[in-house]
């Protein structure tokens, strides 16, 4: 009887599977929008699944965060972004088993106070926990894969959105010109800047400037009160004086919800003197000089 | 007359056909040989981030040899007389079978990223946690990571190797935007434990922490 009841008590231990290392997550979309009047609500779906045919169990954060001079997310403690919305928003599974296939989809509701105006954000982290510690093996770190989720809420009818150019530079590296372009949100929306990078060649008497490169950096966000800068390049194989860079961008639908701004572009040959010549003449040898005769 | 009746009845059922029938596509088309009509085909494709871990890394004081009393080495336990400092590289790393593409390399865990979102920003970051319990006699800061020249071709994390903090901070390099668009992209980091101090009292026990990983695209 002693070693049945020992067989059964061993049998258990054995018997329990070992926690797999492996842990992923999958979400969709990568950013939610929720727009509503103040005192109103909006909500929206996440979806949310394995990344792999396991099962795994996921945890629902919010927290808060804001963004850098170029656009890279910062997780912040508590009570430092003015214009945080992670208190009026919610989830309806904040601890849940993802599937081995499919998804799960996660609600996220915000309920925008009476006096809501412009923009607020928050971060809906989503991340895979570890299975609990197991006993023996020295000293070690388990990974939680975690992937985050901007959330911006708008208080539909109140937006003020408000964008000034704060630097515009151009510098050529060789091979390509190197734009930045500095603008700060001076409204109460996020917005959502759009446009493109411009070379363009002075224009003859009576003509339009003609275009030599563009190109279109990747959207970007701009938060209210921030300071952004975009970056683009634009390729310029063989250098060519007195191009000037151009920056069109736009924020919004109506012609007054633009940016503009241009610059001299640092690096570039100045452009020539009258005669087309990049340098002065050689000087001539003086009357009487001996010249070599070459052999 | 029925018959008259009854045609055009039926002609009167077919010219009324639901409109709805005929609005999507190219509409109806008759005549001679050959007719074309088209159909547009519409594809959606959801903006997806995503992260794969796969896994774990353990350092066994137990198994390092013991050390020179006149020289330090690195993966010497406990650590010489003659250190200042050392490394201690993990022992006991443990990776999921069967995932695609090749093991990670000796001290490098496992990384994929995807997101498909061709616009806007990727933030790679991490972080590390507090020891669940008491502490080895140093502080999880100790852990460093540095990225894999191996099975890491977007150049993902640290150049050199970086203390992590309690706090996320940035990792990602390279070009992210060209990240994981199909198929996941591997970033795997390498890991050790950097002991700068001859003062640390080493705690017997075992000790783990959490490193967490973040991606966001915005």
């Amino acid at each position: 009887m002693k070693r049945f009841v020992l067989v059964l008590l061993i049998l258990p231990l054995l018997l329990r599977p070992l926690p797999a290392p492996a842990r992923g997550i999958l979400a969709s979309p990568v950013q939610l929008g929720l727009v509503a009047p103040p005192g109103g609500a909006a909500s929206d779906v996440v979806k949310v699944s394995s990344s792999k045919e396991e099962k795994n169990r996921i945890r629902a954060l919010l927290l808060d965060f804001t963004k850098d001079e170029m656009g890279r997310l910062q997780v912040l403690p508590d009570g430092q972004n003015p214009r945080s919305c992670k208190g009026w928003l919610s989830v309806d599974q904040a601890d849940f088993l993802t599937p081995e296939t499919g998804s799960v989809e996660v609600r996220v509701t915000a309920h925008l106070p009476p006096d809501a105006r412009g923009s607020y954000w928050a971060l809906l982290a989503l991340e895979v926990m570890p299975p609990p510690r197991t006993e023996g093996g020295g000293t070690g770190v388990v990974f939680v894969p975690r992937v985050a989720i901007p959330v911006i809420v708008t208080a539909a009818g109140t937006e003020e959105p408000s964008l000034q150019v704060e630097g515009f530079r151009a510098a050529y590296n060789g091979a390509e010109v190197v734009t930045e372009l500095a603008v700060r949100n001076t409204g109460n929306s996020a917005l959502l800047l759009k446009g493109a990078f411009t070379l363009e060649r002075p224009a003859a008497p009576g003509s339009l400037p003609e275009e030599v490169a563009s190109q279109e950096p990747d959207p970007a966000t701009s938060y209210p009160g921030s300071l952004l800068r975009v970056r683009g390049k634009l390729a310029l194989p063989l250098p060519e004086p007195g191009l000037t860079a151009h920056a069109y961008f736009r924020y919004g639908p109506s012609p007054a919800q633009a940016v503009e701004a241009a610059s001299e572009v640092e690096g570039l040959p100045s452009a020539p003197p009258d005669g087309g010549r990049l340098a002065p003449p050689a000087p001539l040898p003086s009357a009487g000089t001996p010249q070599e005769k070459t052999k | 007359m029925r018959n008259f009746v009854k045609i055009l009845v039926l002609s009167t059922l077919v010219l009324a056909l639901p409109t709805a029938l005929l609005a999507a596509g190219g509409g109806l088309h008759v005549g001679a040989s050959p007719q074309q009509s088209t159909s547009t085909l519409t594809v959606t494709i959801p903006g997806v981030v995503g992260i794969d871990i796969e896994t774990d890394v353990k350092w066994d004081f137990s198994l390092y040899p013991a050390p020179s009393p006149t020289s330090c080495t690195d993966d010497t336990f406990p650590p010489s007389p003659a250190c200042i400092d050392i490394h201690y590289y993990p022992n006991a790393e443990s990776t999921t079978g069967g995932h695609p593409g090749p093991n990670p390399s000796d001290n490098a865990i496992y990384m994929s990223l995807f997101c498909n979102k061709a616009t806007g920003t990727i933030d790679i970051q991490a972080s590390v946690g507090s020891w669940d319990h008491d502490s080895p006699g140093f502080d999880t800061t100790a852990v460093q990571i540095q990225r894999d020249s191996s099975n890491n071709a977007q150049s993902v994390g640290p150049t050199a190797w970086t203390n992590l903090t309690s706090s996320l901070q940035n990792i990602g390099a390279g070009n992210l935007n060209t990240l994981g668009r199909f198929p996941w992209t591997r970033a795997d980091q390498l890991f050790r434990i950097y002991l700068p101090s001859a003062d640390i009292t080493f705690n017997e026990g075992t000790y783990t922490t959490t490193a967490t990983f973040q991606i966001s695209k915005t």
